[in-house]
């Protein structure tokens, strides 16, 4: 028993975690030196995480298959007819696609007259979306809204051209508000979230991150 | 050897690596870093408690998208945080029998979801509960995704809505389609362009990092509660660069810039 159990946390625990560890080493090594021959082994390991990549999109499709075929064979009301147009569209695409992707007409044609609009009409909602979360969040309830109000009014009268040239110091003010405040922070808020990343990554480099295992924290 | 230009990155990167590795050595000693109290914490228990009690289930969409990632294939550091809560919010799910929805964007991660949530559910000794139609893939397209997730979050009508994760444009319209449905709302991820959306329609949003400070604390994990305190020594040493950066620059001198050239 003891010895199945060793061998469940030798294949699922520090097997993947040797092929982490060395896989970030030789990627370092890679970008750092200039060692010959390391090139071919990290363009092998990139060429790896494109077929991992295709592989677990297969996996996707397993999913997906399995989940929206048990609508189906169950008939579940209101739900059942949009799980067969998925599977259907999903098959219909597939096939088209291995087929010859661009140059498949029938592809091409859903491709260029469902795909693409369908997906400029979700990006397009984004605008009464976003016009939306405005009316939100600018409500001057408390000294925090008052100010983010205000700030959002002269970054409003900066880039609408009529007001730009109605009130010109505003529309500096907002520039300047743009440029500097806006840029410092943003740049604060990026620079700290790359560190936590960081921390992660060395946290693997060390083969100490053993989430993307599965594994329970306490684990490693 | 080492690749001219490249060589000053290298040495900051070995600090870092000294920061992480000290602090992790540290906290396998027992000094253990005090964590700022996160309200979102107990407003995770809330939420799924509210929707256990009005019978709507909980929705953890955690993105299709991620700062740095590569399309489709990469894991990041968000999705690793994510990987963390979903495993406490499923627990929590397990305990008051709230039904819980995965909403996986990315195929590489169907397994570590599926993992996280069954893990939770052993945590809280409700194993028999478990099924793997929690997660549900439909597709890694942004557009597709975002779609699919609004209507899912209207149609099953969720209680709450955990987005966090790596988002990107889906953000606005999750949330959208979370307050239409009157969800609870909480939110995370470190992409500074989507913070400002998630401000505006969440009730709760860990700001930047503050997801990594969550997972750390969520977990107890020793490793990663000490690498807090790591983050924050490279954080300390960037500030200190940019400090070094600025006054250098104001006084004619082009030291830093040289050194990162070497």
């Amino acid at each position: 028993m003891g010895m199945v159990k060793m061998s469940g946390i030798f294949a699922k625990k520090i097997i993947p975690q040797i092929i982490m560890v060395t896989v970030c080493v030789l990627m370092l090594a890679e970008y750092f030196t200039s060692i010959p021959g390391l090139g071919t082994y990290a363009g092998i390991i990139r060429s790896f995480v494109i077929i991992i990549g295709s592989i677990a999109l297969g996996l996707g499709a397993i999913a997906a298959l399995t989940y929206h075929g048990g609508h189906i064979m169950r008939r579940t009301p209101g739900r059942w007819l949009y799980s067969l147009v998925l599977i259907l569209g999903m098959l219909t695409m597939s096939i088209t696609g291995f087929l010859g992707w661009m140059d498949q007409p029938i592809f091409a044609y859903l491709w260029n007259n469902v795909t693409v609009p369908a997906q400029q009409t979700v990006y397009s909602l984004l605008m009464f979306y976003i016009a939306f979360a405005a009316y939100r969040a600018l409500r001057a309830t408390n000294l925090e809204s008052t100010i983010f109000t205000i700030v959002a009014l002269t970054i409003m009268v900066t880039n609408a051209p009529l007001l730009e040239t109605l009130l010109p110091p505003v529309a500096e003010f907002g520039g300047w508000l743009f440029q500097t405040p806006n840029v410092g922070s943003a740049r604060a808020y990026t620079i700290a979230a790359t560190v936590g990343s960081i921390a992660i990554y060395v946290r693997t480099l060390l083969g100490r991150e053993l989430g993307m295992l599965g594994a329970g924290k306490g684990d490693s | 050897m080492l690749v001219s230009g490249r060589i000053f990155q290298l040495i900051l990167l070995l600090l870092f690596v000294i920061f992480v590795w000290f602090t992790l050595w540290r906290a396998d000693q027992g000094a253990l870093p005090s964590v700022r109290y996160l309200p979102h914490l107990d407003a995770m228990k809330e939420m799924v408690d509210r929707c256990a009690e009005l019978n709507r289930p909980v929705i953890f969409p955690p993105g299709g998208s991620s700062v740095g990632g590569m399309a489709g294939t990469s894991i990041t550091g968000d999705h690793l945080a994510s990987i963390t809560i979903l495993q406490e919010v499923a627990s929590y799910c397990a305990t008051t029998g709230a039904k819980l929805i995965v909403l996986a964007a990315r195929p590489p991660l169907i397994p570590l979801y599926t993992e996280a949530v069954k893990e939770g559910y052993v945590k809280a000794g409700a194993l028999q509960d478990f099924s793997p139609d929690i997660i549900r893939y439909s597709t890694p397209e942004l557009y597709s995704y975002a779609a699919w997730c609004a209507g899912t979050i209207r149609r099953e009508k969720a209680g709450a809505n955990f987005m966090i994760g790596g988002h990107m444009m889906e953000s606005l319209i999750l949330a959208s389609a979370g307050l239409d449905v009157g969800a609870m709302q909480i939110a995370g991820t470190t992409g500074s362009s989507q913070a400002p959306y998630f401000i505006a329609t969440c009730d709760y949003v860990f700001i930047g990092p503050e997801m990594y400070a969550a997972s750390a604390m969520i977990s107890k994990d020793p490793g990663e509660l000490g690498t807090l305190r790591g983050q924050d020594l490279i954080s300390i040493l960037i500030i200190v660069l940019a400090l070094l950066g600025s006054l250098t620059v104001t006084f004619g001198s082009q030291i830093l810039e040289t050194l990162w050239g070497w």
